[in-house]
């Protein structure tokens, strides 16, 4: 029998999920997902790696972008679709609309701030950018990351609708080189 | 490894959905996200919520340590560790600097945790609210609202009744100034060290199904007035009976017989690798 992914759903997720803890827990820490990505494989190995990682039919995902993309992680993870603003998990593909995903994403309610979407943010290479101060919660003070223009916009147009924390949006930001950067809702862009 | 089961004993449906909540609570730090809580080979109550988060986290790689009220030999620390490790075949250890992940009971351990450490909390009543409302549907709008006189007035009470706060363990915090949360019953000794730590800190309640978490470098504060500032407990004057160390959170012994009093660490690995730095120095 040969297998249709090296990628192990049971080993290679818990190493995945690792990364991802890794990375939401240290805002603008640039973690490695790629060599497990590559055990995937595809045009779309980054986002499928978190879609295997986090999604089943327990929960329910938009594609901004590549319908392809839709019906791999369907394949996949039997992830139900849904519209942008019902959507748990938020797929933006490269050179896509991410306004969309960003405006209209649930962002919880009071009561249950967890019920809000994560944004898988994909890129071409999440290092080249401009320098950018951050803070928040799993920062230590003030850190200065490398920002891609497409994460600066989101978090621009996140921080235009105002949420009230504890509302918001996460994002998980994506690139090609196999890099993987995570950004939760009480992150903030310091001005300079 | 028991080849009978799946690697770390949970499905892997159930491991997705408390890595998803773990996910939550760490983007939304002291908020007890709500979760399915799944059935164990071993009561609730017994710290279910920490081995289910446990059982999500561990991979080959990790290296564990579990330790009850400080004790890495204590029944429930040991029979824990054995059941993990019976499940995912994963290296265990007593030192805390070595291990990689480390869950507990009631204490956080002595020697300073690093970033690519995580401590798993086991939690019997993730609750701080509990104690002055009963209705899990009231505390979740008291928190929407960041509605907490309620337990301002219950530690205002206190010094009124008795001159000080009287709560010893799980003593109150607020996280980045929003969630009320109860640190597990830690003692109020461990309390300023969930504040602008180096490692993640999640907490696990298995009964009460909930998932919360403290990441690394977050304002944690312990609730106190301006003019009743928060203490902890005091340890100046004790020694460690076996280790010698001083400044440590200790055990209080007494002698039935004679009625002495002395003193050992808490922390058992903590001791018993200075006992062995000291045996080999001499």
């Amino acid at each position: 029998m040969q297998k249709a992914y090296e990628f192990d759903f049971v080993y290679d997720t818990q190493a995945a999920f690792r990364l991802l803890l890794e990375a939401l827990s240290n805002p603008g820490r640039i973690v490695e997902l790629g060599p497990l990505a590559r055990k995937l494989g595809g045009a779309y190995a980054m986002p499928l790696t978190v879609a295997a990682v986090l999604l089943d039919n327990e929960v329910s995902f938009a594609v901004c972008g590549s319908p392809a993309l839709a019906e791999k992680i369907t394949e996949l993870t039997l992830a139900k679709t849904a519209a942008v603003s019902k959507a748990d998990y938020i797929f933006v593909t490269e050179n896509a609309d991410w306004q969309e995903a960003v405006q209209a994403a649930k962002c919880g309610t009071l009561r249950d701030p967890h019920k809000s979407a994560t944004v898988i943010l994909c890129t071409a290479d999440l290092q080249a950018g401009k320098l950018q101060r951050i803070s928040g919660p799993g920062i230590k003070a003030v850190q200065e990351i490398i920002m891609c223009p497409e994460l600066q916009a989101a978090l621009g147009k996140r921080d235009e609708q105002e949420y009230e924390y504890p509302l918001g949006l996460d994002f998980f930001v994506l690139d090609q080189r196999g890099c993987l950067m995570g950004i939760p809702r009480k992150t903030r862009i310091e001005s300079r | 490894m028991n080849p009978e089961y799946n690697f770390a004993f949970l499905d892997e449906g159930s491991k997705r959905e408390i890595r998803r909540s773990i996910l939550k609570a760490v983007a939304v730090p002291g908020y007890q996200v709500p979760f399915g809580s799944r059935e164990l080979p071993i009561g609730r109550g017994w710290g279910t919520g920490g081995i289910q988060l446990t059982l999500s986290l561990i991979g080959p790689r990790d290296v564990l340590k579990v330790i009850d009220q400080g004790s890495d030999d204590s029944v429930n620390a040991v029979n824990i560790k054995k059941f993990i490790n019976l499940c995912s075949d994963v290296a265990t250890t007593t030192d805390s600097t070595e291990a990689t992940l480390i869950q507990t009971r009631h204490r956080i351990p002595e020697e300073p945790l690093r970033n690519d450490q995580l401590l798993v909390f086991q939690v019997p009543l993730p609750e701080p609210l509990r104690v002055i409302e009963p209705s899990e549907e009231a505390t979740k709008l008291m928190h929407a609202e960041a509605d907490y006189t309620g337990i301002w007035l219950q530690l205002y009470e206190s010094i009124m009744k008795y001159g000080k706060v009287t709560i010893a363990t799980e003593y109150p915090v607020t996280v980045e100034d929003r969630y009320v949360m109860n640190p597990s019953p830690i003692p109020k000794y461990d309390n300023p060290r969930l504040h602008e730590s180096e490692c993640l800190y999640l907490f696990g309640a298995g009964r009460e199904k909930k998932i919360y978490a403290i990441p690394p470098h977050t304002k944690v504060v312990s609730l106190a007035f301006d003019d009743v500032p928060f203490e902890i407990e005091h340890m100046e004057g004790r020694r460690c009976r076996l280790c010698g160390a001083e400044n440590v959170y200790f055990d209080e012994l007494i002698d039935r017989e004679t009625g002495a009093v002395s003193y050992q660490c808490s922390d058992t690995g903590y001791c018993s690798k200075r006992r062995l730095r000291k045996e080999a120095d001499c």
